[in-house]
C-alpha cells in the first residue's frame, strides 16, 4: 500500500490523531475521509500524507452538523406527517420535552434500523397533545424516504471530499484505501455515493462506531504527545522566514506560547501585514495574513510602532495569533484551525 | 475560477539585534521619505540595500526615456537619479 489512505475521525479536535499509531512509521499517504456522526463536531474531509510525522495535507468540512443532524431531519419528518394525518397546524399541538426526547432518541435508532433494512416504524407512546388528548407517534419511514432527506446533506458531504482532494493536490485515482469510520458511514446512501468514487477501495472498520473512543483511549494509554508536524513561521518583510515553533515542537498550550516583537517597515497603509508562511497549515499552499492596524504618521520615527504579536495554541489545536501596535488601542487577531501536527513515537 | 499568484507581501520584521539597524528593512521609496540623508548622492548610496535601491529607483523619472520605467528602457541607475 502506497498510495493515500482514507479514513474518518475528528469529533473533537484533541481527538483528532486517533487513527495515528495505526500508521506510524509506515510510509502511507493516508487520506481521510470524515463523514457526518456522533458529536455535534462537524463533517469533515482530511487527506492525510505524512513525511516522518503523520500529518494532514487537507481539511475541509461542514461544520456544525454531524451525524445527529440526520436525526433531527428525521425527527422533523415524522413530526410534519402526524400534523399532516391529523390536519393540525403546529399551533394546535404540544409536545413535552420529555416526549421530544424520547422521539429524538426513537428516530435516531430507526436511523440505525433503515442501514440494514427497507423499513421502520419510529413509535413514541403519548407523544404529543393535542385537543386535550395525548396522541402516539407512529409511523413507518421506508429507507428511500431518509434518503430523499439527507440527499442534500451527502452531496454537500461528497462537495467536501472533492474540496479536500483538492486542496491536498491527490486525485480520486490516487487514493488506494477509504476506511470508513463512524456511525453514518454506515449509512447505504453514503456508501454509494462512495463505492462510485473509490469503488472496491471502500474498506469497513469493524469497529467504526467505537474507533475514535478507541483511539483517544490508546493515545492517553501510549502517552502519546501531539507534536507539530511542520513548523509554524512567518514571512518577513525581506522574504526570509522566521520560526515561532519548529517542526517536533511539543503541540501543548503551556509549550506552544510565544510572544515575538516585530516593527513595521513601512507604515504608509496604517497596517502591518503578518503573513503565516504556508507550509505551517496542512493545506500547504494557503498563507494566512492578519492586518494589524499601526499608526500611518509616524514618518521618521518609524520604528516606535513595535507590533506585538501573540502566539498561542490552544487545547483544540487552533493557534490564536494575536497583535497589537504599539501606538494603538486595538489589535487584530485570527485563529488557524488546520496546523498540521502528528503524535511523538 | 481565476487564481492569482499576486499578493502582499509582509511589512513585518523581527524586532531584535539580529534584524537591526533596522533602516536595512524598510523599502528604498519609503525610506527616502523618512530618511532623506541616506540617499545623498556624493555616498554613491552605499548605505542602501540593493533592494532598496531598485525600490527607490522604480519611481524615479528616467533621464532617458522620461518616464518611471525603472530602468526598462536600457537607462542606468544613474540616468534615473
Amino acid at each position: 500500500m502506497s498510495g493515500p489512505f482514507l479514513f474518518a475521525h475528528q469529533h473533537a479536535a484533541r481527538l483528532r490523531p486517533v487513527n495515528v499509531p495505526v500508521h506510524i512509521g509506515r510510509k502511507q499517504e493516508p487520506l481521510r475521509f470524515k463523514l457526518p456522526g456522533g458529536l455535534r463536531h462537524g463533517l469533515h474531509v482530511s487527506v492525510v500524507i505524512p513525511v516522518a510525522l503523520f500529518e494532514r495535507g487537507a481539511v475541509s468540512g461542514i461544520e456544525d452538523r454531524a451525524g445527529d443532524y440526520f436525526d433531527d431531519l428525521l425527527q422533523s419528518d415524522v413530526k410534519q406527517r402526524v400534523l399532516d394525518r391529523h390536519k393540525w397546524s403546529p399551533e394546535e399541538i404540544e409536545v413535552s420535552p420529555g416526549a421530544r426526547d424520547r422521539l429524538r432518541v426513537e428516530c435516531e435508532r430507526a436511523k440505525i434500523q433503515l442501514s440494514t433494512a427497507d423499513e421502520e416504524r419510529v413509535q413514541v407512546a403519548q407523544a404529543i397533545k393535542a385537543g386535550g388528548r395525548m396522541h402516539h407517534v407512529n409511523e413507518l419511514v421506508h429507507r428511500r424516504e431518509f434518503e430523499q432527506l439527507i440527499e442534500r446533506e451527502v452531496q454537500e458531504a461528497m462537495h467536501q471530499l472533492d474540496v479536500a482532494l483538492d486542496r491536498a493536490q491527490v486525485s480520486q485515482r490516487q487514493v488506494d484505501i477509504v476506511l470508513l469510520v463512524g456511525g453514518s458511514s454506515r449509512v447505504p446512501l453514503v456508501r454509494a455515493q462512495l463505492q462510485d468514487r473509490f469503488g472496491a477501495r471502500l474498506v469497513d472498520a469493524p469497529n467504526a462506531d467505537t474507533l475514535i473512543a478507541e483511539g483517544a483511549a490508546a493515545i492517553e494509554a501510549l502517552q502519546l504527545e501531539p507534536l507539530l508536524a511542520r513548523p509554524v513561521r512567518v514571512e518577513l518583510s525581506d522574504g526570509s522566514l522566521y520560526t515561532v515553533f519548529e517542526s517536533g515542537h511539543p503541540a501543548r498550550p503551556d509549550a506552544c506560547t510565544k510572544t515575538v516583537n516585530f516593527f513595521c517597515t513601512d507604515n504608509r497603509g496604517g497596517e502591518a501585514r503578518l503573513v503565516m508562511a504556508g507550509d505551517s497549515s496542512r493545506n500547504g499552499s494557503s498563507k494566512f495574513t492578519l492586518n494589524i492596524p499601526v499608526s500611518p504618521h509616524l514618518g521618521a520615527n518609524y520604528s516606535d510602532e513595535r507590533v506585538v504579536v501573540q502566539f498561542t495554541l490552544d487545547q483544540d489545536m487552533i493557534l490564536n495569533v494575536a497583535g497589537r501596535g504599539a501606538t494603538q488601542v486595538r489589535g487584530a487577531q485570527m485563529q488557524i484551525h488546520d496546523l498540521c501536527f502528528g503524535l511523538s513515537v | 475560477m481565476v487564481t492569482s499568484t499576486v499578493s502582499l507581501r509582509s511589512n513585518l520584521m523581527v524586532d531584535d539585534d539580529a534584524h537591526s539597524p533596522k533602516h536595512k528593512y524598510l523599502p528604498g521609496d519609503f525610506l527616502r521619505l523618512v530618511k532623506p540623508w541616506f540617499f545623498d548622492r556624493r555616498t554613491g548610496y552605499t548605505m542602501l540595500t540593493e533592494q532598496q535601491v531598485r525600490e527607490y529607483g522604480q519611481y524615479l523619472v528616467c533621464g532617458v526615456c522620461g518616464r518611471t520605467c525603472a530602468g526598462t528602457c536600457g537607462g542606468s541607475f544613474e540616468s534615473l537619479a
